[in-house]
């Protein structure tokens, strides 16, 4: 398995934020790994890459430590849930390039490699000599994802891409993202938004309670145990249970989003 | 009244940010701003509160004007602001200091203080948060107990800047119905700036920049509508709310006003469309 997560532990002051996790995620899919505010979504995706060390268990990543001193990393990048913190280049295009220059990247290569990225996250090219601290936050979250997937990761990890990002730019994610995902590229995406799952998905994975459940495929965790009511199913889908139990016919077991405003709107007609 | 008369707003040698927004809320008004980013949504916000000056046109605060040095600190004690970024705004060490401390630089005496303190901390669900150290919460965590550090002020208009961007599904519905529930007790005033229409669907009337100038202006029923002329690509429940509204014409005035877009909201609105095809109940 890619990534192979074995009894992980983790705390902070010794409250556990995971206890004995054992999981493993799939090459080529986009997991969603879904959790209330504070449940320790950030504290996984350090571990994840290598920035925190688990504190019982272990991590492998195609089957090495990423904490470990020759870890290629390459393979695994973050995108920081608040961007400024991984910020500190003077133009938008010295932060996109810094990953692909650092790995030995041709000039020619990284030019290309920083309008393909910048491309992919909906920004225009005028942004190159900007500076990205003079950017929105929604600018620079663009800015940042930009700059980890610069680098072509194998893998990427995602923390709350969502927060900040305006229609277009979230749209622009989901494609990204599914754009990666066929050339091979493996999604771990961290949010709270759980509506996400109506765009994009393969996978999901559930925390609460220092527990992780899954990965299990996206229509077994809406329409599987434990129903409608667990505490991760979107509110679109909540909106469905609601509506049957009150008469409302709905028709197969849609999850997407587009699906499933045709079956809204065709069980009012 | 918070009130904007042509205001317009460039940054140090750069392009104009905000161009010629006129606005007004009153006490007890509810205003949504939406925009893509960098459509100078933040800087409105602080132009609001006196935190930046506008190159041409005036901000007035109950006939307060913002360029006036005498004014700004009576300016800022009307207009509380709820940062973007959490980590902008915290300072203290613990919850319970952090909201404690806007009342206690109002010059309060230490009984109304704790009063404001125990309040907010009810009001918002956080008592558990109480002695935490506030640099150790969880964005979502942050994010709250900045909004409920400004109403603890008691302020006459309320800007929420994306405060809850970081939070999830119904930790948003819970703050939005504290936010409703301190605002319908205090008459205040609200600006929310949003990229939701589920949470600003709270308010009466919204406002769209583009470019920093406003392409959207009117009552926040003709928005879904509107998003959908435009092309925006909406998701969720307010793709469901724009798609019933274009089959079932004046569909949004079914659904609850006053609380954020919720299934149980739009649930609602559909089982009074089936009871009463013609009709249309009035929301309140």
């Amino acid at each position: 398995m890619p990534i192979a997560v074995e009894h992980l532990g983790f705390g902070y002051d010794g409250a556990a934020v995971v206890e004995d996790v054992s999981l493993s995620i799939g090459q080529g899919l986009v997991h969603l790994v879904f959790g209330p505010t504070g449940c320790g979504k950030t504290t996984l995706a350090l571990l994840l890459v290598g920035l925190l060390r688990p504190q019982k268990g272990r991590i492998l990543v195609d089957g090495a430590d990423p904490a470990g001193k020759h870890f290629n990393r390459q393979s695994i990048q973050l995108a920081f849930q608040f961007p400024e913190v991984q910020m500190f280049e003077l133009t938008v295009e010295k932060e996109i390039s810094y990953g692909p220059r650092n790995f030995g990247l041709a000039s020619g290569a990284i030019r290309e490699r920083c309008q393909w990225a910048l491309d992919c996250v909906g920004l225009s090219a005028d942004f190159l000599g900007r500076d990205p601290h003079n950017l929105s936050f929604g600018e620079r979250r663009k800015v940042a994802l930009a700059s980890a997937i610069a680098v072509r990761p194998a893998y990427l990890i995602l923390d709350e891409p969502l927060a900040g990002l305006d229609w277009t730019g979230r749209r622009s994610l989901v494609a990204v993202i599914e754009r990666l995902k066929a050339e091979g590229m493996t999604a771990v995406i961290l949010t709270h938004e759980t509506d996400l799952v109506g765009e994009v998905g393969d996978m999901v994975l559930a925390m609460a309670e220092a527990k992780i459940s899954g990965p299990r495929p996206v229509k077994d965790f809406i329409y599987g145990d434990p129903g409608p009511d667990g505490p991760h199913v979107p509110e679109f889908i909540r909106l469905l249970r609601l509506m049957e139990s009150s008469g409302f016919r709905i028709t197969g077991r849609p999850h997407r989003i587009e699906d499933v405003a045709r079956a809204v709107v065709a069980s009012i007609s | 009244m918070l009130e904007l008369r042509n205001v317009s707003f460039a940054y140090p040698e750069g392009p104009q940010v905000v161009r010629n927004v006129s606005l007004s809320v009153g006490r007890g008004s509810r205003l949504a701003v939406l925009g893509e980013n960098g459509g100078g949504k933040t800087t409105l916000a602080h132009l609001m509160c006196g935190l930046l000056k506008p190159v041409a046109g005036n901000v007035l605060v109950d006939g307060l004007k913002a360029e006036d040095p005498d004014a700004v600190l009576d300016i800022r004690r009307r207009v509380g602001l709820v940062f973007q970024d959490p980590d902008d705004q915290l300072i203290e060490t613990t919850v319970e200091r952090e909201i404690g401390f806007g009342p206690r630089n109002l010059g309060l005496d230490p009984a109304e203080v704790a009063a404001r303190v125990d309040r907010a901390l009810s009001v918002f669900a956080i008592q558990h948060l109480r002695r935490r150290s506030c640099h150790l919460l969880s964005a979502g965590e942050k994010q709250t107990v900045t909004v409920a550090s400004v109403f603890a002020m008691q302020p006459d208009y309320v800007v929420l800047d994306e405060s809850t961007s970081l939070l999830d599904g119904r930790a948003r519905l819970r703050l939005v119905a504290s936010v409703e529930r301190l605002l319908a007790e205090t008459g205040a005033g609200l600006v929310f700036i949003s990229m939701r229409l589920e949470d600003v669907w709270m308010c009466d009337r919204a406002l769209l920049l583009k470019g920093g100038s406003i392409a959207f202006e009117g009552d926040k029923a003709a928005l879904p509508g509107w998003l959908r002329d435009q092309g925006f690509p909406l998701t969720g429940l307010s793709l469901l709310l724009s798609r019933l509204d274009e089959v079932v014409p004046g569909f949004v005035h079914r659904v609850a006003s006053g609380r954020a877009l919720s299934a149980a909201s739009l649930a609602a609105a559909l089982a009074d469309l089936a009871d009463n095809p013609k009709g249309g109940a009035a929301c309140p």
